[in-house]
């Protein structure tokens, strides 16, 4: 499903990711785990495609649902606009798994954290890709929606980077730290 | 007290001269070609405004289009709140009133050279009223204004102008960080149109002072033509329009796309993960840069030809140009290096007046 293969990063002269390997085979969900600015992040770009310039070989499928650290939907859009802009590039429908209704039609820049962070999540989910990406998925989330994300994830082939160890031995098949040799 | 007036100065009174100040340098330019020599005369459309409850409410409402989103950082510019949470006296609101009415400059020298002294201060009370009043989106007191206009520039009107202005004010700040209803723009569609309609509703929503002076620079050139072609009736009307609606098109397309640039680059996320093709982002860019310009084009050519007795056929020719001028200037947005972006668009605006003059 997904193979890294001495994946190595630079940030100037800052190395980020120093000759990582991962293997995420299909029902499998490997959660990073590792300190503040130790790459977790980093590597789930690589994986999503966001960062394009690495050293070493990566191979994932076409579709993927990504969800980033901080959710980075434009301000100026409806909840609802950015949920049909992500069905339009994905060309599936999303699906209300997150009870998101009463928000749909409230601007994003209106939405507290915890609010686009289940904006966020839904559009990674939108048309049931094969491999989610997540960042910090728990981030600001209250209890009912944490749970349902935890049952969407355990129905999912997933990489997740998390802090939340909780989260991480409920959803995990294996438990990768990142900062040393993955 | 002072410091508080210094505050809204700095806050709101700094976000509306930012806004303001191109509007009233747009409009100036737009004025210089009207207001020539052998043009129009500020007094004539007064005179035509007063004479035509019609002609008075369509160039109010050309106005209030224009100001309003000028005037809207008065109520809402960041600093606001904390001045809200000071409890300001009465004092604040009639800052935040004459900041209002600094924005309605050019349209109150309009009435002050048309008419006088005092059609200029009639026009200002009720420009800070319907301008408040479009910020507020208080419908009571939209519709209150357009009554105010409607009954015309009578010496009586101003005390209910100016009780309108500031209950219309104090209403615009008092209910500037509710959350309002927004027509929703995108919707599910294939992806180029989806993404096209995320950039324009970019445009819309958080970039109205481009959004207007694009609007001003291509209705400025529909004003050019109609005069033109006034003054030559002879002349070949489609490539009179070309020429004279290639600078601005150009101009304004190039104003649009800095906001559409920015939406794609906070998309990218979004866009690699979805292995989004460039042929559609390409595309996207083109279709994004054309719908409000086309629109621009086809509203002021449709004004020019009616003006001057000509085809209205002629906005056809000039939503194609439009069209073409977009496209060109959408991709060379995308591959710009930003240093080169202004030139590039004069460039294009030089190559289109060359190709529809030697046409």
């Amino acid at each position: 499903m997904l193979s890294l293969r001495h994946v190595t990063k630079w940030f100037g002269s800052h190395r980020v990711l120093d000759d990582v390997s991962l293997d995420v085979g299909e029902g499998e969900r490997v959660v990073l785990l590792g300190e503040n600015g130790c790459g977790k992040s980093t590597l789930l770009q690589i994986v999503a495609g966001v960062l394009e310039v690495f050293e070493g070989t990566l191979q994932i499928p076409h579709a993927i649902g990504y969800a980033p650290e901080r959710p980075d939907i434009p301000d100026h859009l409806l909840a609802r606009e950015w949920l049909d802009l992500v069905s339009s590039l994905k060309r599936a429908a999303w699906v209300d798994d997150l009870d998101v209704r009463e928000l749909l039609g409230r601007k994003v820049g209106a939405l507290s954290l915890g609010q686009r962070q289940r904006i966020s999540l839904l559009a990674a989910f939108t048309g049931e890709p094969p491999l989610l990406v997540l960042d910090e998925p728990t981030n600001a989330l209250d209890a009912r929606s944490r749970d349902r994300v935890i049952e969407r994830v355990r129905a999912s082939t997933a990489l997740v980077a998390t802090h939340d160890r909780d989260f991480a031995d409920r959803v995990a098949t294996r438990i990768v730290p990142i900062g040393q040799r993955a | 007290m002072l410091e508080l007036g210094r505050a809204t100065l700095a806050t709101s009174g700094r976000a509306v001269f930012v806004r303001a100040a191109p509007l009233a340098g747009a409009v100036g330019i737009a004025s210089a070609i009207v207001f020539a020599p052998h043009g129009l005369e500020p007094r004539d459309v007064v005179r035509m405004m007063n004479g035509s409850v019609v002609a008075r409410l369509a160039m109010w409402a050309v106005w209030t289009t224009l100001a309003t989103p000028a005037v809207s950082p008065a109520f809402d510019a960041i600093g606001t709140r904390t001045i809200r949470s000071l409890r300001p006296s009465r004092a604040i609101l009639l800052i935040v009133a004459a900041i209002v009415g600094f924005a309605q400059t050019p349209w109150v020298l309009l009435f002050a050279r048309g008419a006088g002294a005092a059609a200029a201060a009639l026009a200002t009370f009720t420009a800070i009223a319907i301008t408040s009043a479009f910020a507020s989106r208080d419908r009571r007191l939209i519709a209150s204004s357009v009554v105010v206009i409607a009954l015309g520039a009578h010496a009586f009107m101003i005390a209910p102008a100016v009780v309108l202005a500031f209950v219309s004010v104090r209403q615009a700040w008092r209910g500037a960080f509710d959350e309002h209803g927004v027509s929703r723009l995108v919707c599910r569609s294939p992806a180029a149109i989806a993404l096209a309609a995320t950039y324009v509703a970019r445009m819309i929503r958080s970039a109205r002072g481009r959004f207007q002076a694009a609007a001003v620079m291509v209705f400025g050139g529909g004003a050019a033509l109609a005069l033109t072609l006034r003054n030559d009736p002879d002349a070949r009307p489609i490539q009179r329009a070309l020429v004279v609606l290639a600078l601005p098109l150009s101009a304004a397309c190039g104003l649009l796309a800095a906001p559409a640039l920015e939406t794609e680059t906070r998309l990218l996320p979004l866009i690699r993960a979805t292995r989004t093709r460039r042929f559609t982002l390409a595309l996207a860019m083109a279709l994004a840069l054309a719908t409000p310009s086309t629109a621009f084009a086809g509203t002021a050519t449709i004004a020019a030809a009616l003006a001057a007795h000509t085809s209205p056929m002629l906005a056809a020719a000039s939503v194609a140009w439009s069209v073409a001028i977009a496209s060109v200037i959408a991709v060379w947005a995308r591959a710009r290096r930003p240093s080169l972006f202004i030139a590039g668009v004069i460039a294009i605006a030089a190559a289109f007046t060359a190709g529809a003059a030697t046409c």
